[in-house]
C-alpha cells in the first residue's frame, strides 16, 4: 500500500488508491486498511523512534520514589515543630516526585518536546491562578 | 474523486497525534484537581491551626501505604509499556493485571480509611461532623471530595486499562503499534502524579 | 468546464438519512448539526430576551412578576452563553472550514467531534429540563453565585450540571482543533501561511482546554454543597463567596475571549476579501490572537472589584486589564487598515464585519470605563454593563457570525442567498441593535441598576426606545433568515469562488464533497491573502 510519504513513487499504488477511491464506500476502506498497515505518521519534531527505557532503569527510578516518599513522611513525622517548613519541603519533595514521574514513567523525557513546553505552560498557569487568587486574600 | 493521496488526512493513523491529544486531555485533568488544590490552598491559609487540627485525625500509615501502592502500580503499567516494545506481550498482560490488581488494593485501603471516619461520623452532614469548628468542616469536605474524586480516576484508569488487555488480547494493541497502552499507562500516570500532591497536603502537614 | 465533468458528489449526497447525520463524523455534517442546535437555542434565548424587553418597557409589573424575570433572565443568560456563544463560531464554522483552510480531509478525532455535539445536545437538554422539572428554572442569574445559588429552591443542580457537561463538549472541540492545528496542516502549509482564522481558532482552543477544568470542577463543589446542604462558600460555614467568584472568572473571564476570538477570526476572513487586499499586518493579527488567550488568563479579578476583594488585588486586576486592550487594539487598526486603499466590495458580510468594527469598538471602550477600578465601582451592576457585554458578545461575535452565514453560504449550501434583501434585513439588525442596546448605556450611567423587573419612572423613555429596538432587530432577524432558507431553493448555483477569496476553502467545489478535496490543493507561496489583481 501507499507509503504515508509526501511524495509519492510507487506508481502502481497510485493506481490501486485511485481505483479505490471511485466509490465512497470502498474509499473509506480503503482508509482503514491505510491505517491499519502503514506506519504511523512523521512529522519534523516527532522522535525518530520510539525510546526503550529498560525495566532496569524504571525500578531504578521507583526505588527513587519510594525513598523520597520515606523521606517526606520522616520529615514530617519528625519535624512537628517546623510546621512552615516541613509543609515547604514536602511541597518540594512532592514536586521532584511529580518531575520524575513525568519524565520517566511518563516518558516526556523521550518525547516530542512540544509536550514539554506544554506541560511547563499548563503548570505555569496554575501557579499564576493561585498566585493572582493568593494576592487577594494575603492583602486583606 | 480522489485522484491525489492526502498524506495528511484525519483518517491516517498518527500516534503523536494521538498521544497529543492524550496529553490535552491530562492537561484538563490536572487543571480540574488544580481548582480544588486552590480552594485547599486558600482554606488552608484562612484556617491554619483548624486544618492542622484536623489533618491528627487521619492515618498517617495507611497514607504511606496507599502511596507507595500506587507507586509500585505505576511502575507495573511503565514497565508493561516496555515489555509490548519487545515483542513480550505476556509480560505485558501480566503487568497491567498487575497494575489493577494495585488500584484494587488501593481502592480497599481508601475504603478501610473512610469507614473509620463514617464510625467517628466525621463524613460531611453527620453527627461529629456537624460539631467541628468552621475551618475543620473545611478541611473534611475538601478529605472526602477530593480522595473520593481521586477515587473514581483510579476507577476510571482501572477501566481504560481493562479495555487495553481487551485490545492486547485481539491484537489491535501490538509490538509495532501500542499507543493505546501508551495513553492508557498515561492516564493511569496522573492518577499517581495527582496523590503524589494529595497526600503531603492531607496526611503530612503536622 | 472539464473539471465540473469529474466534479465527484456533494458531501450532502453521499448518504441519506436522519441516522447518517446524527452518527456523522464528518466535519462539514457535525458542523451543520451545531448549526441547527445552536440556532434553535439561540432562537430561544432571543424569544427569551424580547420578554424581559417586553417586561421593562413600562415601570412596574407589566407582564410578569419578579421571580418569574429573575428565572428568565438566567435562562436567557445560561442559553446565550453556555448554549450559544461559547460553542458558537468554533463549533459551527470552525467545524466546517477549519479542516477545509489548512487543506486537508477531517479533523484529527472525527468521533470525539461526533460526541461533542452529542455531549451539547445532552446539556442543552439538561438546560431546558429545569422549565420543567421541580421548581422551574434556576434565578440565580448565569454567575450561579453561591451562597444564593446553594440556598435557593430553584432547579439550579440541574441547570449547574447542564453547564458541566457542556464544558465537556467545549473542551473535547477545542482539543480536536488543537491536534488538528498541530498534525494535520497541508504539508506545504507553514504556521504563518495559516490563514487567521484557523489561528484564531488555535488560541480559542488553548483557552477551551485550559480554563473550562477549573469551572467544571467549581460546578462540581456546587452540586456537592446542595446535595449534602453544606457550606463550602458560606461564610456562616466558615467558607468564602468570594472565592467561589474567584473560581468562577477564573474560567468565565477567558470564556469572554472563547467567544470573541473566532469572531475576529472570521473577520480577518472577510475583510481582505472584499477589500481585495492582502490583509495589513498578517502576523500581528496572528500573534494578537495568542496574545488575547494569554493575557485574557490573568484579568479576571475585574468582575468582582466590588465584591469585597482586598485593594491590592483590585488594583492589579485593574492594570492588567488594561493589558487586554492592546491586541485588541492592534487587530482593530489592522482591518481598517486592510481597508485602506482597497477596491472594495460592498455586500452583505461586508456590511456586517464594518458593523462588527463599529460595535465591537464602542463595546470594547465601553469595556475600558468598567475595568478602570475608579468608574466601575460607579457604574458596577448597572445596565452600562448590560449594554456593554451585549455590543461585545451581540454586536461582535452575533454579527460576525451573521456575516459569514452570509459569506459561506455558497460554500454550505451550494446556492447563493439574496443580495438585495440581506443587505435590506443588515439594515434593520444594525438600526435595531443600536436602538435597543445604546440605551441602556445611558441608563446605565444614569444609574439604572440590571436584573431588576422595575425601574424609577424618570427611566421610562429609554426604556421604551429599547424596547422598540429589540423589536425592529427581531424583525430583521426574521428577515434575514427568510431570505436565507429561501435562498436554498430559489438562489443560482454558487460558483467555486464567489468573492475573489484566496484561502483554501474556495479551491473546492460548493457545496465540498465529502474528502474536501477532489484535487490537490494549493497552497500560495505568498500566504492565504494574496490577491491577484
Amino acid at each position: 500500500m501507499a507509503p504515508c510519504g509526501f511524495n509519492l513513487d510507487i506508481p502502481v499504488s497510485t493506481i490501486l488508491f485511485n481505483s479505490l477511491t471511485q466509490n465512497p464506500e470502498l474509499r473509506t476502506l480503503n482508509l482503514i486498511i491505510m491505517s491499519e498497515n502503514n506506519k504511523s505518521r512523521y512529522l519534523p519534531g516527532d522522535p525518530k523512534e520510539h525510546h526503550i527505557v529498560s525495566y532496569k532503569f524504571n525500578i531504578g527510578i521507583w526505588v527513587g520514589l519510594i525513598i523520597l516518599t520515606i523521606m517526606t513522611v520522616l520529615v514530617s513525622v519528625m519535624g512537628i515543630n517546623l510546621v512552615a517548613f516541613s509543609v515547604i519541603t514536602a511541597l518540594i519533595i512532592a514536586s521532584a516526585k511529580a518531575i520524575v514521574v513525568a519524565n520517566y514513567f511518563m516518558h516526556l523525557k523521550y518525547d516530542n518536546i512540544l509536550l514539554k513546553i506544554l506541560f511547563g505552560i499548563t503548570m505555569l498557569l496554575f501557579i499564576v491562578f493561585l498566585f493572582l487568587t493568593a494576592t487577594d486574600y494575603i492583602t486583606r | 474523486m480522489a485522484n491525489f493521496v492526502m498524506v495528511n488526512s484525519g483518517h491516517n493513523r498518527d500516534d503523536e497525534a494521538d498521544k497529543l491529544g492524550m496529553w490535552l486531555f491530562l492537561f484538563t485533568e490536572l487543571l480540574l484537581f488544580g481548582g480544588l488544590f486552590l480552594v485547599y490552598t486558600i482554606y488552608r491559609y484562612l484556617n491554619a491551626d483548624a486544618f492542622l487540627h484536623a489533618s491528627y485525625e487521619l492515618n498517617v500509615i495507611m497514607g504511606t501505604v496507599n502511596t507507595i501502592v500506587l507507586l509500585t502500580s505505576s511502575l507495573t503499567v511503565a514497565m508493561s509499556i516496555t515489555a509490548i516494545q519487545k515483542g513480550d506481550t505476556k509480560m505485558a498482560l501480566t503487568l497491567i493485571w498487575s497494575t489493577i490488581a494495585f488500584a484494587g488494593v488501593f481502592l480497599v485501603i481508601k475504603y478501610f480509611e473512610w469507614t473509620a471516619k463514617f464510625e467517628h461520623g466525621l463524613f460531611p452532614g453527620m453527627e461529629h461532623y456537624n460539631m467541628l469548628e468552621p475551618g475543620e468542616k473545611l478541611f473534611f469536605f475538601l478529605y472526602f471530595f477530593m480522595t473520593g474524586f481521586h477515587g473514581l480516576h483510579v476507577i476510571i484508569g482501572g477501566i481504560i486499562l481493562l479495555f487495553v488487555i481487551a485490545a492486547i488480547r485481539k491484537g489491535e494493541t501490538n509490538q509495532g503499534k501500542f499507543i493505546f497502552l501508551e495513553n492508557g499507562a498515561l492516564y493511569w500516570h496522573l492518577v499517581d502524579l495527582i496523590w503524589i500532591f494529595l497526600f503531603p497536603l492531607f496526611y503530612l502537614i503536622h | 468546464m472539464s473539471t465540473a465533468a469529474i466534479q465527484s458528489k456533494s458531501f450532502y449526497e453521499e448518504k441519506k438519512g436522519l441516522k447518517s447525520w446524527i452518527f456523522s463524523t464528518d466535519h462539514k455534517r457535525i458542523g451543520l448539526l451545531y448549526f441547527y442546535s445552536l440556532g434553535s437555542f439561540f432562537l430561544v434565548g432571543v424569544i427569551l430576551g424580547l420578554l424581559m424587553r417586553l417586561e421593562l418597557i413600562s415601570p412596574g409589573e407589566t407582564i410578569m412578576k419578579a421571580k418569574t424575570y429573575n428565572q428568565v433572565f438566567t435562562l436567557h443568560g445560561v442559553i446565550m452563553i453556555f448554549l450559544f456563544l461559547i460553542p458558537s463560531v468554533p463549533a459551527v464554522f470552525g467545524n466546517i472550514f477549519l479542516p477545509i483552510m489548512i487543506g486537508t480531509d477531517d479533523v484529527a478525532f472525527p468521533k470525539i467531534n461526533l460526541l461533542s455535539w452529542w455531549l451539547y445536545v445532552l446539556g442543552g437538554l439538561f438546560a431546558l429540563s429545569t422549565l420543567v422539572v421541580g421548581d422551574g428554572p434556576a434565578d440565580t442569574g448565569w454567575t450561579f453565585y453561591a451562597p444564593y445559588s446553594v440556598k435557593t429552591g430553584t432547579n439550579v443542580s440541574l441547570a449547574v450540571f447542564a453547564a458541566f457537561i457542556l464544558g465537556f463538549s467545549s473542551i473535547l472541540t477545542g482539543l480536536n482543533f488543537i491536534v488538528t492545528i498541530h498534525r494535520l496542516r497541508h504539508p506545504k502549509m507553514g504556521w504563518f501561511k495559516m490563514p487567521l482564522f484557523p489561528w484564531a481558532l488555535y488560541a480559542t482552543a488553548w483557552i477551551q482546554v485550559l480554563a473550562t477544568p477549573i469551572i467544571g470542577i467549581t460546578l462540581l463543589m456546587i452540586i456537592a454543597e446542595r446535595v449534602f446542604g453544606l457550606g463550602l462558600f458560606d461564610p456562616s460555614l466558615g467558607g468564602d463567596p468570594i472565592l467561589y467568584q474567584h473560581l468562577f472568572w477564573i474560567y468565565s473571564h477567558p470564556a469572554v475571549y472563547i467567544m470573541v476570538l473566532p469572531a475576529m477570526g472570521l473577520i480577518s476572513e472577510m475583510i481582505p476579501t472584499f477589500a481585495k487586499r492582502p490583509i495589513f499586518g498578517y502576523k500581528a493579527i496572528a500573534y494578537s490572537s495568542m496574545a488575547i488567550a494569554f493575557i485574557g488568563y490573568f484579568v479576571w479579578g475585574h468582575h468582582m472589584f466590588t465584591s469585597g476583594m482586598s485593594g491590592p488585588a483590585r488594583v492589579i486586576f485593574s492594570i492588567l486589564t488594561f493589558l487586554v486592550a492592546v491586541p485588541s487594539a492592534i487587530k482593530t487598526f489592522n482591518w481598517v487598515a486592510t481597508l485602506y486603499k482597497g477596491s472594495i466590495l460592498i455586500k452583505t458580510p461586508l456590511l456586517f464585519s464594518m458593523a462588527f468594527i463599529f460595535q465591537f469598538l464602542i463595546g470594547g471602550l465601553t469595556g475600558l470605563v468598567i475595568g478602570a477600578l475608579a468608574t466601575d465601582v460607579h457604574l458596577h451592576d448597572t445596565y452600562f454593563v448590560v449594554g456593554h457585554f451585549h455590543y461585545v458578545m451581540f454586536g461582535g461575535t452575533g454579527f460576525a457570525m451573521f456575516g459569514a452565514m452570509h459569506y459561506w453560504y455558497g460554500k454550505i449550501w451550494g446556492k447563493m442567498y439574496n443580495e438585495k434583501m440581506a443587505q435590506i434585513s443588515f439594515g434593520f439588525i444594525f438600526v435595531g441593535f443600536n436602538f435597543l442596546y445604546f440605551p441602556m448605556l445611558i441608563l446605565g450611567l444614569m444609574g439604572m441598576p440590571r436584573r431588576y423587573y422595575d425601574y424609577l419612572p424618570e427611566f421610562t423613555t429609554l426604556n421604551v426606545i429599547s424596547t422598540v429596538g429589540s423589536w425592529v432587530m427581531v424583525l430583521g432577524i426574521i428577515m434575514m433568515l427568510t431570505n436565507l432558507i429561501r435562498s436554498k431553493k430559489r438562489g443560482e448555483k454558487a460558483p467555486k469562488d464567489p468573492w475573489g477569496g484566496t484561502t483554501l476553502e474556495w479551491q473546492t467545489s460548493s457545496p465540498p464533497s465529502l474528502h474536501n478535496f477532489d484535487t490537490e490543493p494549493i497552497v500560495p507561496e505568498e500566504g492565504p491573502y494574496f490577491h491577484k489583481v
